[in-house]
Formats: structure tokens, C-alpha cells, sequence
């Protein structure tokens, strides 16, 4: 059993009839069982689609490109090989420690949750960076004087393999303090050293971890 | 697909090419309704929304969640991450003076329990999975609020054409959401 009018349902059910050919319709849903039929299958979908905006289907028509794929295989890559350097070049991380002056690093046993605290001064500049464990990366909070007013800031994590990742950058205020949460990809104990930078590359202050 | 499951196997097997297989396949399942979600989490900032696409699938391809029976999917748990992190990134940008009215622009705006987030990422699949045909119908139809007269200019078939394919592009996004278990 069919009736011809049912392939109209759909554009009824949508709204987008002329009025004209709307009422129609509705007159005849009165007396078509099919087309009552239909109208009930699809009863619920406008409902659903408005759960999506139109940007939102757009986007999803044209899923991300195989560059982005590629830019998380590459950072995929990078994990991968830390996981595999960690231990080699904690070593080398360590000769780190003797550039520093006024140094404290608080102890960190390997794979232990806890927040870890480090402080670090390099002449004017004097900060501290806190280290937590997040969802599946860290969480840092840094807090930072004697900067420049104005010095545009970056705060650099870096892994074993000298793989960075810039976890949240800002400018210092007038009184040259600054209080900044950044967030890493990486593990705390995944994490060799914490870097305050200008955009440039200078180094403000070097918080080296083992 | 259980991806918990593919990660084990990558894991078992130790390998490069494993590795890359469950990367991929989290890509493909996941990254454009993901993608929709993070748009919405950055306020439609796509540079921003696919930052947090990226970290959320890198994170869960570093460290999946437990493997639970009760919740064989992994959306709820990519839904939460990439929330977190978006709020993460937000606070980040916030800590910036210079950018604070940016940030203000820009602020994670989102209400939606995961329940209500995963019924439109479910949605957005299933429109996702209609050919290009049905879903350009109901994109001209349903989302950009035309008539049949003006789908039918504006795609370039008659108005009856409009129609039939409106219905059968309904049927199978029933049909679709159904296999999806969205029923209601
Ligand atoms: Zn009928």
C-alpha cells in the first residue's frame, strides 16, 4: 500500500511546505493512514536536529584534515620516544641543576601524585612553579616577580627528549608579577624542566626537574 | 569499535604500526563529532577547538581509560576530557592581561551535561553517515530554513525532487539514529 502524497511528509514534518500546500496536507494526514504513518516515524526528528546548529553539520561534512591528523601522529611520536628516553637522558637533565643559582627543588619520587613545588631566581627574576598531576598531564602554576612591566612571557614544559610545549604564555604586569596556569600534555614525572621565556628564547628563570 | 579494547591490543603487541592503527582509528571514530564539540567549547574558534581535539585524543591515546563493560563507549570520557581541557586552556588565556576581553569572547559557555552533549554528538554522526545528498537537503531544508522552492533553486532540482529526497533523508537519519540508539 502507498499513497503518492507520502514523499511529501518529510518536507511537512520540516515545516518547509507552502502554506497552501501545507493545509492540504494536513487535511489529507486526516484521512491517509500511510501518510499519518510517516508523519509518525519522523515525528521526533526535528526535535533531534535542532540539538545541532547548522555551523555544527558544516563542520562535521568537512571532518578535520589529514594535516591535523598528522600534527597528533607527530606529537604522538614524541611521547612515544620520551617514554623510551626518559631514563637515558635523566642524566643528562641533572648536569642542569649546577647552572642554576638559588635553587631549591623539592623531592619527587618517580610516579608519586602529590604537587610538587619548585623555586628558582635567576638575578631580578624570582618564581615558583607548582607541578600536579591533571586529568593525563600537568597542571602548573607559576608565580613570578621582578620581571620587566610589560615582558611578554612564555612558560615552557620540556620533556626528556628536549621535546617543548608551550603551556600558557602572558604578559607581566606593571609591578612585573605574575601569577599563570598553563596546562602540559605531559606527566609530571615526564616533565625535566620548567622554562619562564621571552618570546624571543631568553631565558627568565630555568626550573630544571629530575 | 571498542577502542579500549584496540589500545589493549596495541599495547600487547608493542608496536609502532599497532600504535599508529589505534591513533587512526580514534581519529576516524571520533574527531569530527569531537571537532563539533570543541567549536562549541571555544566559542566557534576552530584554531582553538581543534587544539583541544588534538590534546584530548593524544591524552586518551597515552593513557585510555580503564576498560569498563557497563560503558563500552568512549564518548563520555572524550566529552570530559576535551571539556577540561578547554577550561584549561581558558584559565590560560585568562592568566594573560593583555587578552582578557578576549578571553571574556571566548569563554567556555557550555551548559550541556555529557548526557545532552553525547545525544547531539550522536546526532551529528548519524547526519554525518546520510550521503552527501540526504544531508545536503536537510542542511538547505532544516538548518538554512528554506522552502522547497528555494532548496529546489538553490540545490538545482525540481521542487518535487526536493521533497522525495527530504523524506527519504529523514528515513534513513531515523534509521541511522536508531542504530545509534536514539530512539526518542
Ligand atoms: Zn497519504
Amino acid at each position: 500500500m502507498t499513497c503518492t502524497r507520502e514523499t511529501s511528509v518529510g518536507a511537512y514534518i520540516l515545516g518547509i511546505l507552502e502554506p497552501a500546500e501545507r493545509e492540504e496536507m494536513a487535511r489529507h494526514l486526516a484521512t491517509c493512514a500511510i501518510c499519518r504513518s510517516a508523519r509518525d516515524e519522523f515525528a521526533a526528528l526535528p526535535g533531534l536536529l535542532s540539538r545541532v546548529t547548522a555551523q555544527e553539520v558544516e563542520t562535521a561534512t568537512e571532518p578535520p584534515g589529514e594535516l591535523a591528523f598528522r600534527r597528533l601522529s607527530a606529537a604522538a611520536d614524541r611521547a612515544r620516544r620520551l617514554r623510551r628516553n626518559r631514563s637515558v637522558l635523566s642524566a643528562a637533565a641533572a648536569v642542569l641543576l649546577v647552572l642554576l643559582a638559588g635553587l631549591t627543588v623539592a623531592a619527587w619520587p618517580d610516579g608519586s601524585k602529590p604537587p610538587t613545588t619548585v623555586s628558582a631566581s635567576h638575578g631580578q627574576v624570582h618564581a615558583r612553579v607548582t607541578i600536579q598531576a591533571a586529568d593525563t598531564g600537568s597542571q602548573l602554576t607559576l608565580q613570578l616577580r621582578g620581571v620587566p612591566s610589560g615582558q611578554r612571557c612564555r612558560l615552557v614544559v620540556v620533556g626528556a627528549d628536549g621535546q617543548r610545549e608551550v603551556a600558557g604564555s602572558w604578559t607581566a604586569t606593571y609591578a612585573g608579577t605574575a601569577e599563570v596556569k598553563g596546562w602540559s600534555g605531559l606527566a609530571p614525572s615526564d616533565v625535566h624542566r620548567v622554562v619562564v621565556e621571552t618570546p624571543q628564547g631568553r631565558d627568565l628563570v630555568d626550573f630544571p626537574l629530575s | 569499535m571498542n577502542l579500549v579494547g584496540l589500545w589493549a591490543v596495541g599495547r600487547v603487541v608493542g608496536s609502532t604500526t599497532a600504535d599508529d592503527e589505534t591513533l587512526r582509528a580514534l581519529w576516524n571514530e571520533h574527531a569530527g563529532p569531537l571537532l563539533a564539540y570543541a567549536m562549541r567549547l571555544t566559542g566557534g574558534d576552530r584554531g582553538r577547538a581543534e587544539d583541544v581535539v588534538q590534546e584530548t585524543l593524544l591524552r586518551t591515546w597515552r593513557r585510555p581509560p580503564e576498560a569498563d563493560p557497563e560503558r563500552p563507549s568512549l564518548r563520555p570520557w572524550l566529552l570530559t576530557v576535551a571539556h577540561r581541557i578547554a577550561i584549561d586552556h581558558h584559565r590560560a588565556r585568562q592568566a594573560r592581561p593583555t587578552e582578557v576581553g578576549e578571553a571574556a569572547l571566548a569563554g567556555v559557555a557550555v551548559d550541556d551535561d555529557v548526557d545532552r552533549a553525547l545525544e547531539s554528538w550522536l546526532v551529528l554522526e548519524a547526519l554525518r553517515s546520510l550521503s552527501q545528498t540526504h544531508r545536503e537537503v536537510l542542511l538547505e531544508t532544516y538548518y538554512r530554513d528554506r522552502s522547497v522552492a528555494e532548496a529546489a533553486a538553490t540545490l538545482g532540482i525540481p521542487e518535487g525532487t526536493v521533497k522525495s529526497r527530504t523524506f527519504y533523508a529523514l528515513r534513513s537519519l531515523r534509521v541511522a539514529l536508531e542504530e545509534r540508539g536514539v530512539t526518542s
